[in-house]
C-alpha cells in the first residue's frame, strides 16, 4: 500500500471521530496527498493557506458588515 | 527479478556523445575521480525508469535534487538527450526502456516488449509501473545508495540524522508532509484571533459603552436647546418637521410672493435626511433669491457705478487742471507759440545776413590767396602787384598781413556768432515742440472730460448743461440709494432671521434625528446574536477550529504510520542490518547493534536510536567511520531482505567508502563478495585503496569501467575492461 493509502486506512479505523467527521478528513487528506504529489510541500502549504484565507476572509467581512451598518464609529460619523 | 542488461546515455547531465555500457557480469565496476561522470551513469538509470516527476525537486528527499538539471549544460537547446535501458525478466524476456528529454516538466517515454511492439507516454508509463512495482522513493531507499544518505548520517544533528535515516527507509514523504501541515497549523494558530467570536465581543462591550456615552451627551445637548424628553421620539419628530418647518417655509414663500412649495414629511423618521437636505436648499434658494435681496443687490450694483463714474469724472478734471497749469507755466516762462516763431524768425534773419557777410569776405580772401600764392614764384617782382601793376614795396609782406590780421580775424568772428546763433534757434525749435506738446495733451484731456460727462448724463437720464456741477447730481443721486438701500436692511434682516429660526429647527430635528439612532443601535446591539451575520461568524470560527483539529488529526495518522512502518521495516531488516554492521565494523566493543524506532518528544516524529548489547546508546561511541558502516548496513539490510520484495536483481553503491577506515573498507568488500550471491552490484568508487581491495577480493567475474577523463565537447571518457 502507498503511504496515501496507509494514512487513510489509518484515519478510517479512528473510532474518535464520528463517520461525518472522517469523511471531511479524508477527503482534506487526499486533497493533501494529491498536492504533495504535484508539487511537494509549498503545495501543502498553498492549499491549507487558501482554504484557511477563504474562511478568514469571510468572518472578517461579516465583521466589517456589522462595523459598517451598526457600528459606525463616532458621533458625528452617523447622520450626514 | 529484472536485471540490467544494457544502457546508453546520450546528452544526460555529464555526457554530450552517446556511451554505451554492458552489465554482463555480476558486479560492474565505475572507478574515476570525481566529476568524471561516475554518478550521472548512475542517475540516467534512475531517471530513465522514473522521469521528471520523480527524479527532481524537494520531494525526491534528496537535497542535491533541487533545482537538478538534465540536459548536459554545454550542448545546444535543441540537441538530443535520452537515456536507454535494457531490462531482463526472469524468462529472458527483454524489455527496452526510452525516455527522451523535452523540457523541464516532459519527457518522452517509450517502452518496448518483448514481442517488439513499441508503447508509448500514459500506456508505457501504466507498463513501466506494472513491471518495475516499486516506487522511486523504495528504489532510493534499497537499490540505490545514494551518497546524500552516508553523508546525512555522519551528522552530529539529531533531527538531521533521524531525517536520512526517515529518507532511507522510504519514509521521507510523512516526514515532509507532516512538516508543511504542521507549519500551517502553527500559523493557524497565530491566526485565531482574526477569527475570534470572543474578541469581536470584547468590541461590542467597548461599543456598547462608547454609545451610553455618547448618548447621555446628545441628551444633554437636546436639554441644552430646549428639546424636552417627550419630543425624543419617532412621531413628535416628525410633527417638529411638519409644523416648525414646512409650514413656516409655505408661510414663508407665500409672504414673498413665491410659489407655495410641495414639501412632503416621510412616513417614518429613519427617512428625515433626504427632507432635511430638501429644506436647506429651500432656504438657502430664498436666502438669494427673496425680492428685498435681489432688490438690495441691483441698490449696491448701482451705487458702486455712480461711485465709479464719480470717481472717473474726478480724475479727468484734476487732470485737465494740471495740464492747463503746465501750460500757463510754460508760456509764462518762454511766451506762447507765436512769440516763440518771432524770435525764431529774427534768428534766421540775421543768420542769413552774417553767411552774406561771410560770402564777401571769402571771395576778398580767395583774390588775397591768390594774390600771395603769384608773388610766391621764383622771377615774379615781389612789389609790383599782378592785378593792377601798381607798384607797391613789400607788396607780399603788405598782403600776408592783411591777410592773418584783417581777414581772419573778421571771418572767425562771424562764424562764432553763425554758431551761437543756430544754437539759438534751435533750442527755439524744442521750445515750440514743447508747447505743442503740452497744447495737445490739454485738448486731450478736455476731450476725456467731456466724455465723462456725457457718461453721468447717460446714469443720470438728464442733460448736464455748463452751468451743471456733475459731482453735486452724483451725490445727491447715492444719497437717495443709500437711504433705500437702509430702508430695505430692516425687512431683508427680519425675513433672515425667519429663516434663521427655521434652520434652527432642522437642527434641533437633526439632533434628535442622531439621538433616535443611536438609541436604534443600543437595541441592535442587545440582541446582535440574534442577526445573521453574527450567525455566520459563529459558522465561520467553527469552521477554523475543525480545519485546525482535523489536520491534527491527519497529523497524528501520518506519525503513526510512519511510526508503524518504521518498526516493520526494521523489523524485517534489523538482523541483516546488525550483520552487516558487525561484519564491516568488526569492533570488538560492539558486538551487537539494535536499531530502534521511538517518537520524538517536540515533534512526534521518528526518532532512531541505535543500542548496544547492555542498551547503552550507541551513537556517541561510533567514528565516522562506523556511522557509513551503519548508513550501508541499514542500506544492505533492507535491500537484501526477502519481504521487502525487490523487483531489481541489482543495488547501485555511489561511492561507498567515504569515510571507512582501511579496515572497514576491506570488512565491506567481504560483505560485497557476499551480497553477489544473490545480486549483481553496480558500485562507483574514486576511492583508489577500496578499488584495490575490490579487485583482488571480490571472488565474481568483475566488469570494469574506467572514467578517465571528462571535457566539455566530449563528456566522460569511459573505457571497460
Amino acid at each position: 500500500m502507498s503511504y496515501k493509502e496507509l494514512v487513510e486506512q489509518k484515519l478510517k479505523e479512528d473510532t474518535s471521530i464520528s463517520a461525518y467527521e472522517k469523511e471531511e478528513i479524508i477527503k482534506l487528506w487526499q486533497d493533501i496527498a494529491e498536492a504533495y504529489e504535484k508539487n511537494g510541500k509549498d503545495a501543502i502549504r498553498d492549499l491549507i493557506l487558501s482554504r484557511s484565507e477563504v474562511i478568514i476572509k469571510d468572518f472578517i467581512e461579516q465583521r466589517d458588515k456589522i462595523e459598517k451598518n451598526y457600528f459606525r464609529g463616532g458621533k458625528d460619523a452617523i447622520i450626514e | 527479478m529484472l536485471s540490467l542488461n544494457r544502457l546508453k546515455i546520450k546528452g544526460f547531465r555529464a555526457y554530450t556523445e552517446e556511451q554505451e555500457f554492458i552489465f554482463d557480469n555480476p558486479m560492474i565496476l565505475l572507478f574515476g575521480e570525481n566529476h568524471c561522470g561516475k554518478s550521472s551513469t548512475l542517475n540516467a538509470i534512475e531517471w530513465c525508469l522514473f522521469g521528471n516527476n520523480e527524479c527532481i525537486g524537494e520531494k525526491t528527499g534528496i537535497r542535491e535534487r533541487v533545482g537538478w538539471v538534465v540536459p548536459n549544460l554545454t550542448l545546444e537547446d535543441n540537441s538530443e538527450v535520452f537515456v536507454e535501458l535494457e531490462l531482463k525478466d526472469e524468462n529472458n524476456q527483454i524489455y527496452k526502456i526510452f525516455r527522451k528529454w523535452l523540457s523541464k516538466t516532459r519527457d518522452l517515454l517509450k517502452v518496448t516488449l518483448p514481442d517488439r511492439t513499441e508503447i508509448k507516454d500514459e500506456e508505457a508509463k501504466k507498463k513501466l509501473d506494472s513491471l518495475l512495482k516499486i516506487t522511486f522513493k523504495d528504489y532510493m531507499a534499497t537499490i540505490y545508495q545514494h551518497q546524500e544518505t552516508i553523508r546525512g548520517i555522519l551528522t552530529q544533528v539529531p533531527k538531521d540524522r533521524n531525517d536520512t535515516i526517515d529518507r532511507l527507509l522510504g519514509l521521507s514523504d510523512y516526514r515532509n508532509i507532516n512538516e508543511a501541515i504542521n507549519e500551517r497549523t502553527k500559523y493557524l494558530k497565530d491566526k485565531k484571533k482574526e477569527v475570534s467570536l470572543s474578541e469581536f465581543s470584547k468590541e461590542i462591550d467597548r461599543f456598547k459603552k462608547n454609545l451610553e456615552n455618547i448618548i447621555i451627551e446628545k441628551k444633554e445637548e437636546a436639554r441644552d436647546r430646549g428639546i424636552t424628553e417627550e419630543q425624543l421620539d419617532g412621531v413628535k419628530v416628525l410633527e417638529i418637521a411638519n409644523k416648525e418647518v414646512k409650514e413656516e417655509l409655505q408661510k414663508f414663500a407665500e409672504d414673498i410672493g413665491f410659489e407655495i412649495p410641495e414639501i412632503n414629511i416621510p412616513e417614518n423618521w429613519q427617512e428625515l435626511q433626504s427632507f432635511r437636505k430638501f429644506a436647506e436648499d429651500l432656504i438657502n434658494k430664498y436666502r438669494k433669491e427673496m425680492p428685498d435681496v435681489t432688490k438690495q443687490k441691483e441698490l449696491i450694483n448701482e451705487r458702486t457705478q455712480f461711485i465709479g463714474l464719480q470717481s472717473n469724472y474726478e480724475e479727468a478734471r484734476k487732470n485737465l487742471k494740471n495740464t492747463e497749469k503746465k501750460l500757463q507755466d510754460f508760456i509764462g516762462n518762454n511766451g506762447d507759440d507765436e512769440s516763440i516763431n518771432n524770435k525764431i524768425a529774427i534768428i534766421k534773419e540775421r543768420i542769413a545776413e552774417l553767411e552774406k557777410e561771410k560770402k564777401e569776405i571769402n571771395a576778398k580772401g580767395a583774390i588775397i590767396g591768390q594774390a600771395i600764392d603769384y608773388l610766391k614764384l621764383d622771377g615774379v617782382d615781389k612789389n609790383v602787384c599782378p592785378v593792377c601793376g601798381k607798384e607797391t614795396p613789400d607788396l607780399l609782406e603788405h598782403l600776408k598781413e592783411e591777410w592773418e590780421t584783417k581777414y581772419k580775424e573778421h571771418l572767425g568772428r562771424i562764424e562764432k556768432e553763425i554758431d551761437n546763433l543756430k544754437e539759438d534757434l534751435d533750442k527755439n525749435d524744442s521750445l515750440l515742440k514743447e508747447y505743442k506738446g503740452i497744447q495737445k495733451d490739454f485738448e486731450t484731456q478736455e476731450k476725456v472730460l467731456i466724455a465723462k460727462i456725457k457718461e453721468i448724463e447717460t446714469y443720470l437720464q438728464k442733460e448736464i448743461k455748463k452751468e451743471d456741477d456733475p459731482l453735486s447730481l452724483l451725490n445727491i443721486k447715492l444719497q437717495d440709494i443709500n437711504l433705500e438701500l437702509k430702508n430695505l436692511e430692516s425687512s431683508v434682516g427680519s425675513k433672515q432671521e425667519k429663516l434663521n429660526n427655521i434652520s434652527s429647527s432642522l437642527d434641533k430635528i437633526k439632533l434628535i434625528e442622531e439621538l433616535l439612532n443611536f438609541k436604534e443601535r443600543e437595541k441592535f446591539v442587545e440582541h446582535i446574536e440574534e442577526k445573521d451575520e453574527y450567525k455566520k461568524m459563529k459558522s465561520l470560527e467553527k469552521k477554523i477550529s475543525e480545519l485546525n483539529e482535523n489536520l491534527t488529526k491527519i497529523m497524528e495518522a501520518i506519525i503513526s504510520v510512519s511510526n508503524e512502518e518504521a518498526k516493520e521495516k526494521i523489523d524485517v531488516a534489523g538482523e541483516a542490518i546488525n550483520s552487516y554492521f558487525c561484519q564491516i565494523t568488526n569492533n570488538p566493543l560492539i558486538t551487537e547493534i539494535k536499531f530502534n524506532v521511538t517518537k520524538d518528544q517536540k515533534n512526534s516524529f521518528n526518532s532512531y536510536d541505535f543500542k548496544g548489547s547492555k542498551d547503552e546508546d550507541l551513537i556517541p561511541l561510533l567514528s565516522q567511520g562506523d556511522l557509513n558502516a551503519l548508513a550501508l548496513s541499514i542500506f544492505l539490510g533492507l535491500s537484501s531482505s526477502e519481504r521487502m520484495n525487490q523487483p531489481f536483481n541489482f543495488i547501485i553503491l555511489d561511492d561507498p567508502s567515504q569515510s571507512l577506515s582501511s579496515g572497514h573498507k576491506e570488512n565491506l568488500v567481504k560483505v560485497l563478495n557476499g551480497i553477489l550471491e544473490h545480486r549483481v552490484i553496480i558500485l562507483s568508487s574514486m576511492d583508489k585503496e577500496f578499488q584495490k581491495f575490490l579487485e583482488n577480493n571480490i571472488t565474481k567475474v568483475k566488469t570494469k569501467y574506467k572514467f578517465i577523463n571528462w571535457t566539455p565537447d566530449k563528456g566522460p571518457q569511459v573505457e571497460r575492461e
